[in-house]
Formats: C-alpha cells, structure tokens, sequence
C-alpha cells in the first residue's frame, strides 16, 4: 500500500515536489498509512495541479487532447458522405436562353419530382434509405430525405442557346451515389435528346465513382475539439482558483446605499461594488494597524 | 474544528513540528486524523499565506513554526470560536 501511495506522490506538480517532496516521503514512511490514504494524496495532488501556474499548460494540453479525442470519436460515428456528379449540356438552336432553361427546368421538374423519387426509393437496384423506410413512411423519406441529398445545378453556359448543369448525389454509399447519377443522367438524357426544335442533351463528364468522402472532415472536427476543449479547460481552472481565493459574500444594503456605491463606481473610483467593499475593508484593516 | 489549517496552527503553537509529529499531535488533541494530502496540503497554504514556515532540517523531516501572522489568525479564530462555544453553552443551561 505504501508504495502506491508514494506512487500517487508523483501525481504532485515539480515544483511542489522539488519543495516538499523529500520531507513527504520521509513523513510517508514514518506515519502508518491506511488505504484511504491513498485517496487523500491523489485528492491532495490533483488541488496542487490546479492551484499550480505550470497547471495552466497543462490543462490546456489535457483538456485539448481530451476535446480532440471527444469530437474525433464523434465525427467517427456520422457516416461518410461521398459525392457522385455528372456534367451535362442541353443545347436548342434557333430558340432564346429563357426557352432553353425552361425546357430544362420541365425536365428537371419531371425526374426530380415526387413520383421519380418514390420510384427510384422502390428500386431494389438502387438499395436506397432501407433503414430509414423502416423508421418513416416512404413519402418523408423521398421529400426530406432523398430530395436534401439530390441536386441539378446550372453550371456554365453556353452562347444563347446551351446550358451545362450538373446531377449532384450524396450518399454515405460511394457505389450507391453514382448509381443514382447515373440513373438521372440516363432519365434525362431519354427526356431531353430527342425534343422538338433539333434540342440535344450531351454528357460533358460521365457520373464520376467518388474516391474520398466530403464530409464529416474529421481533422476539422479534431481541431475544433481541441480549441473548444483547451479554452473549456481554461475557464474550469480559472474559476476553480477564484472560487478558491475569494470567498463569496452574500450583502443586503438600502437601496440608497446601493445608489450612493453606484454612484462611486460611475465616478471611476471603483470597478463594482464588490471592489468598492474589498477597498473599505482594506481601509479598515489599515486603521486598525 | 476539523479545518486542517486550523488545527496545523494550533498544533503549531505550543512548538515546533515535523509532519508526522503534526498528525499525532492533532490526532491526540482534536481527534482527527488529518490524512498525508490533506496535511501537506494545509502545510502549502500555509507557508504560502506566510503564516507558518518551514525551519533547517537536520534530517529530511522539516521542522515548521507559525509566525507571528500566523498567531494573530490562529488567536482571531479561537476568539472567535470562543464567542460560539460561549454562547452555545449559554443556551444550553436549563431555564
């Protein structure tokens, strides 16, 4: 037993052992120790860390080491997100830009629209959201799921009369991402090739297998963590000491009191009242030396 | 009356003392058994508030003695603890 207790007396800070770590050792062997000793020294250790200046150090690396770790064990359990697109180009010679955004917006209203969504959902070979259909009903699944994660986006244009956009999805499945571009990019490659006014759809760049995930950025979330945990750290310790050096003293005084020490304060003698009292105290300490 | 700096000064005041001659001491008169951490700790703050301090050891068991800061504190407590004990007393007599 007495040896985990001198073990637990190198919990103390350096410099509380370079000054008081030889004596105690002595006082550790000659007193009979009893295991809830072994308490009292890692309880009397742990007051000496957070009452030492060095402890702000290390409570900054501590604490950022325990917050990295915390927000990286947490961005560990949000599924990756992995980002399939595809570039396409609708062109309609012979028409004005606002006919050819509009052709691409009935399009895009078609496949995009709520029965496209519950038909891709239904596919067994797209394999989309079979957790989630177990939890909601098929409809919420499409429109606050399903429809958050797809997108048609303009992209460049081309003269007057072409518009590139792209087929943007995003899936914690890389496989499954692309297989959903390539669906749309198909639907709307049959909806908009062969339209009236000699329009034409090509493909700009083929739905792309995602390699690396978008998101979580779990480096990003490692930093945070570390930042959030050193400065929670900070504050814990800093108001640990306060609470440690003030006693907090609960007052009542007559309102025009109050008014009379506000009025001190709003003169710039005193930063608060509670300065005010420390000050009175201080002189009343003086007169009576 | 269990407060470790408290009872550290009043073991002081009678002698110097060493640690272990500390707990024994308070053991006896108080009859608490200040652990080693909880000791050494009220021995921190108080050679730090300069109310006791540490003397040349012959061996490795320093010595401490309160300082005259630290008589004023220990008698202001034990004035004050008197009022207390004083009044308590007072109020316990039978009517």
């Amino acid at each position: 037993m007495k040896r985990w207790i001198r073990l637990a007396a190198w919990l103390y800070p350096a410099e509380w052992r370079a000054r008081y770590g030889a004596e105690f050792e002595v006082f550790l062997g000659d007193a009979p120790l009893r295991w809830r000793d072994l308490a009292d020294v890692m309880r009397g250790a742990a007051i000496m860390q957070m009452t030492s200046w060095m402890t702000y150090w290390k409570m900054a690396l501590l604490a950022g080491l325990a917050g990295a770790i915390l927000a990286g064990g947490i961005a560990f359990t949000i599924p990756n997100q992995y980002v399939s697109t595809a570039a396409l180009m609708i062109e309609r010679p012979d028409s004005t830009r606002d006919q050819v955004q509009r052709a691409l917006m009935e399009a895009e209203l078609k496949l995009l629209g709520h029965d496209s969504l519950i038909e891709m959902i239904r596919d067994p070979r797209l394999d989309l959201y079979k957790k989630e259909l177990q939890r909601f009903p098929i409809d919420e699944v499409a429109e606050s799921i399903f429809r958050k994660h797809l997108h048609v986006a303009p992209y460049s244009s081309f003269g007057i009369t072409g518009q590139a956009f792209r087929v943007v999805f995003s899936d914690p499945d890389r496989h499954r991402a692309v297989a959903v571009v390539e669906r749309l990019t198909g639907r709307f490659h049959q909806e908009l090739y062969h339209a009236p006014d000699g329009q034409t759809l090509s493909i700009l760049e083929p739905p792309i297998l995602p390699e690396r995930p978008v998101s979580p950025v779990r480096s990003a979330f490692a930093i945070l963590g570390a930042s959030g945990g050193s400065l929670l750290g900070l504050l814990s310790l800093a108001l640990f000491r306060r609470t440690r050096t003030y006693a907090v003293v609960t007052m009542s005084i007559p309102k025009d009191t109050k008014k009379f020490v506000d009025r001190q304060i709003a003169a710039g003698q005193y930063r608060n009242v509670s300065d005010y009292v420390r000050e009175l105290i201080r002189a009343d300490e003086e007169r009576r030396k | 009356m269990t407060d470790p700096n408290f009872l550290v000064l009043a073991s002081l005041a009678d002698g110097d003392k060493h640690g272990y001659a500390m707990m024994e001491d308070i053991e006896r008169f108080a009859g608490v058994r200040l652990g080693p951490g909880t000791l050494y700790g009220a021995i921190t703050r108080l050679e730090e508030r300069g109310w006791i301090r540490g003397l040349d050891a012959d061996d490795r068991r320093r010595p401490y003695r309160i300082t005259g800061a630290g008589r004023e504190y220990l008698e202001e407590q034990v004035a004050s603890l008197g009022r207390v004990v004083k009044t308590a007393r007072e109020r316990l007599k039978p009517a």
